[in-house]
């Protein structure tokens, strides 16, 4: 079924027509940000897999429930959000607790991409500080700041995720801003520092 | 401070797009995700929750096991007690067939409770910003698949498992019903299908169990020994060991041997 903007799988379904959304669809356009996604949110690497195997798992289940009145991919993150916070729960550590631990398990990082090594390792070394400065957010407002800041998604579509009201979203995203640019200003301090 | 600075929003925007699985990683965890649905689909309602719990790959082949060969999950539990257990699918499990089929309604009513409908609201106006930045700039952020993907399509993963699994199944089947013997031409049967399939693992594990009823002696103990070397910490192991043991009391005894008192 392909909607007018040609979006096949957001498409919401007919009047009357029971469609539900392929699980081999689903899974191939939302790994990317799932996974993404998923280490962003502080799962360490070596447990990414079991996290991301959970969401799609779960949205394997559920996908004849999804009536199509929600963006899909809201709806997958909506799962993703309690699969990681139920993470987050089990590990009895907070979000980024394991940066550290995980800086030399970034050898996934655009492994699909053609890219020079020059730019890999800039791309390692953004990943890396990023990571770190994450680790300094609390869950809240990590889970807010990821949502918005790398993937884009809008105080209401966040909103539905986190299940908060959208004044808070904002609130949490403008507290998570600046935390993060005061530590980005704490880890550059240091590293000027560090080289002189 | 509402917004970002430019050192912030460069380490942002290298972060998007940068860390992808590889195609191995997406092959991975796809078969993974599957194969617990085949799982949930092959196990019984009393070994279900038991797999439900269950959140790593290697678990979930566990769990298959146990599927297969029924009745074991006392020792799945087990297994299942060193694995951080899974945060939505840990209740009843309703048997299934465990062919994929995305359009088949699934119960999980254990899992998170997900509101469709997103209510907008108005955000500030930073956030408003955005989103009318990013509906111009970014017209790819939605996801976008072409029809032919959303077609049902066949899922090769689950579905190279299915065949094994149905062979394995009836070979339990047989045991179950008292015909170890028939129990063996199954896998021999299985063998001549599949080779060392992706089940090899539980295949031994009813071979062992088969030979132990049907052949009590040496050759089933070795079998069973071997399985029990090579994979000790597998849930069928206690399965395999008591099958075995009774055969071996059953073996001496028909030698003359009382058990225990051996020299």
């Amino acid at each position: 079924m392909r909607s007018p903007a040609g979006n096949a799988i957001e498409t919401a379904p007919l009047p009357g027509c029971a469609w539900v959304p392929d699980f081999d669809a689903v899974y191939e356009a939302h790994l990317d940000f799932v996974w993404r996604t998923v280490r962003r949110m502080g799962v360490r690497p070596a447990d990414t897999d079991d996290v991301v195997q959970e969401v799609f798992f779960v949205v394997h289940r559920r996908l004849a429930e999804f009536e199509g009145r929600a963006q899909l991919k809201t709806w997958v993150f909506k799962i993703l959000v309690h699969v990681v916070r139920h993470y987050w729960r089990t590990h009895q550590r907070k979000p980024g607790d394991h940066a550290a631990d995980d800086l030399a398990e970034l050898q996934t990082l655009a492994a699909d991409h053609e890219e020079s090594p020059t730019a890999r390792l800039e791309r390692v070394e953004a990943l890396r500080v990023l990571d770190g400065l994450l680790a300094r957010l609390d869950e809240d407002k990590r889970e807010v700041f990821v949502l918005a800041e790398i993937e884009q998604m809008t105080a209401a579509e966040i909103a539905e995720i986190v299940e908060a009201n959208v004044n808070t979203v904002s609130s949490r995203l403008r507290a998570a801003r600046q935390e993060f640019e005061k530590a980005l200003l704490r880890y550059r301090a240091q590293e000027l520092r560090r080289q002189s | 401070m509402n917004d970002l600075g430019p050192e912030a929003r460069s380490i942002l925007e290298a972060a998007r797009g940068a860390e992808v699985p590889t195609r191995a990683d997406r092959q991975r965890i796809k078969h993974a995700v599957l194969l617990r649905v085949a799982t949930l689909g092959a196990v019984s309602t009393t070994a279900g929750g038991a797999v439900a719990m269950s959140l790593a790959t290697k678990v979930t082949v566990a769990a298959l096991t146990v599927a297969v060969l029924g009745g074991g999950s006392a020792s799945l539990l087990a297994w299942k007690a060193h694995t951080p257990p899974a945060p939505v699918a840990s209740a009843r499990t309703t048997p299934r067939t465990s062919r994929v089929s995305p359009a088949r309604p699934v119960a999980a009513p254990e899992a998170p409770t997900v509101v469709e409908e997103p209510s907008p609201k108005p955000g500030l106006p930073e956030m408003r910003r955005r989103e009318v930045a990013r509906s111009e700039a970014r017209p790819a952020e939605t996801v976008s698949v072409p029809v032919t993907e959303v077609t049902p399509a066949p899922v090769p993963a689950l579905n190279s498992l299915d065949p094994e699994l149905a062979v394995l199944r009836q070979a339990q089947e047989d045991l179950r019903a008292g015909l170890p013997a028939q129990a063996l031409r199954r896998l021999a049967e299985y063998d001549r299908r599949f080779g060392k399939g992706a089940l090899d693992q539980e295949r031994r594990a009813i071979e062992a169990i088969a030979l132990c009823q049907v052949h009590p002696g040496p050759a089933a103990q070795a079998k069973a020994e071997r399985f029990l070397r090579v994979v000790p910490e597998s849930p069928l192991a206690e399965r395999v060991r008591s099958a075995c043991k009774k055969s071996d009391e059953i073996s001496k005894q028909s030698n003359g041997i009382v058990p225990g008192r051996e020299p």
